[in-house]
């Protein structure tokens, strides 16, 4: 979204910049909207930040900063009472972590968590980033160190992780990158369907 | 060959200009000063010295400056997408307030913010410690090179320098020579036996991890 325009004390802006909240991002990434930015900031003091990038945007911006995040968001945080337009998709194709403060609005998928305290939403999101299963951490800035120390980048098996022990109402084959890297770890868990709920987890 | 690791300043008051410029000059650095943001935003883009800062401190209240077509936001989104490669240290007189913290988490996410209430010498004491802060057996010295210390071996080239003063971030390189410097950094670490490493996120994105510390101890975070 060029054109954007950056705050900054006593001056004009140049207008032919874009946001670096808005800018390409591969490590792993928060994407908090909001209409005044609080949350974000919030966040931002809370988290580790070697362990993510928190990402401040508007609900006009959203779907430049949704897209802004490569491969996608890790995790969706807001407080607007009303989904952008257009930005219920993605959480609806991706394992993406969704938490909310307050009600969430009605187009978000039914693993969005709500809160109605900051201080609890941040707690959820510290959890997430710090999750431990079976031996696989998320790795600082992107990925899963498995058992032994090797690195997995699968976005699909990071947001597994960070979920346990919950998962996704979403197809299996969405974490089938999540499945391959797992192949030949000393890790036995592995992305599961349950044939009730039809969500997938790691068992 | 011994290249000084550049770092960008943007200031618009001259004697802290001038001050910071030696600070960082006496540290072994190449200063690149600028007292407006527009001429600092074309420096970042024109490919020259100053489009690959190692460090980058920007004041974010610029009202002294002569030519105000561009901010200090501006400049920070420029170093967010085009220099994301560079730490990036904010200061302001209005840290507390929570509009100005938005305002600089939304031009550079990444940026560290610093209160320029606590004097001008707590900002270079602060880039000091970041400086001189260790990673395992590494040290950064004259801003130029990595010192491996049980050998006193020294590794010259900047993406060295990059990688141990953004531990433990990973850091997105912009080129091909870049991304050699960095595997070749690796190799010099292989072979001084020392616990440091450098990890491939894949797209020339790049970390330091520690053998058996990384996950276990917190980044050393500079402050804020």
């Amino acid at each position: 979204m060029d054109g954007v325009r950056a705050e900054g004390s006593g001056a004009v802006q140049a207008g032919n910049v874009t946001l670096g909240a808005l800018a390409p991002e591969r490590d792993r990434a928060l994407l908090v909207l909001s209409r005044d930015g609080e949350l974000a900031v919030g966040l931002r003091e809370r988290l580790e930040r070697a362990r993510v990038v928190v990402k401040d945007a508007r609900p006009d911006e959203s779907l430049t900063a949704v897209g802004s995040c490569r491969p996608w968001p890790w995790m969706l945080v807001g407080d607007v009472a009303e989904l952008p337009p257009g930005i219920e998709a993605a959480p609806a194709r991706h394992p993406i972590l969704v938490l909310w403060l307050g009600p969430p609005p009605p187009a978000l998928p039914a693993h969005v968590r709500s809160f109605s305290r900051f201080s609890e939403l941040a707690d959820a999101a510290s959890r997430a980033l710090a999750a431990d299963v079976d031996g696989m951490r998320l790795a600082t800035g992107a990925g899963v160190e498995l058992p032994g120390g090797r690195l997995a980048r699968s976005a699909s098996l990071q947001a597994l992780v960070s979920a346990h022990p919950t998962g996704f109402n979403l197809p299996l084959v969405t974490f089938t990158s999540a499945a391959r890297a797992l192949l030949g770890s000393a890790v036995r868990l592995r992305p599961r369907r349950d044939p009730v709920s039809g969500w997938v987890s790691l068992g | 060959m011994k290249a000084n690791a550049e770092v960008l300043l943007l200031e618009d008051d001259v004697e802290k200009l001038d001050e910071l410029r030696r600070h960082f000059a006496s540290q072994g650095f190449h200063p690149l000063a600028f007292r407006s943001a527009s001429r600092a935003i074309a420096a970042l883009r024109d490919g020259g010295p100053a489009s690959r800062p190692v460090i980058s401190i920007v004041d974010w209240d610029l009202t002294m400056a002569a030519d105000q077509s561009a901010s200090s936001g501006d400049a920070l989104c420029v170093l967010a997408r085009d220099a994301s490669d560079c730490l990036v240290i904010v200061y302001t007189a209005n840290a507390d307030s929570f509009r100005v913290r938005s305002e600089i988490n939304r031009a550079h996410p990444r940026a560290w913010l610093h209160d320029k209430r606590d004097g001008d010498a707590s900002l270079m004491e602060r880039v000091d410690r970041m400086l001189d802060h260790p990673v395992a057996d590494l040290r950064v010295a004259d801003g130029s090179f990595v010192v491996h210390v049980p050998s006193q071996d020294q590794c010259h080239h900047r993406e060295a320098v990059r990688l141990v003063i953004r531990h433990p971030e990973i850091v997105t390189f912009h080129s091909d020579t870049a991304t050699r410097a960095v595997r070749r950094f690796g190799d010099w670490l292989a072979r001084h036996g020392s616990p440091a490493t450098v990890v491939s996120h894949g797209n020339r994105r790049y970390r330091l991890a520690v053998t058996g510390t990384d996950l276990a101890s917190p980044p050393s975070a500079p402050g804020s």
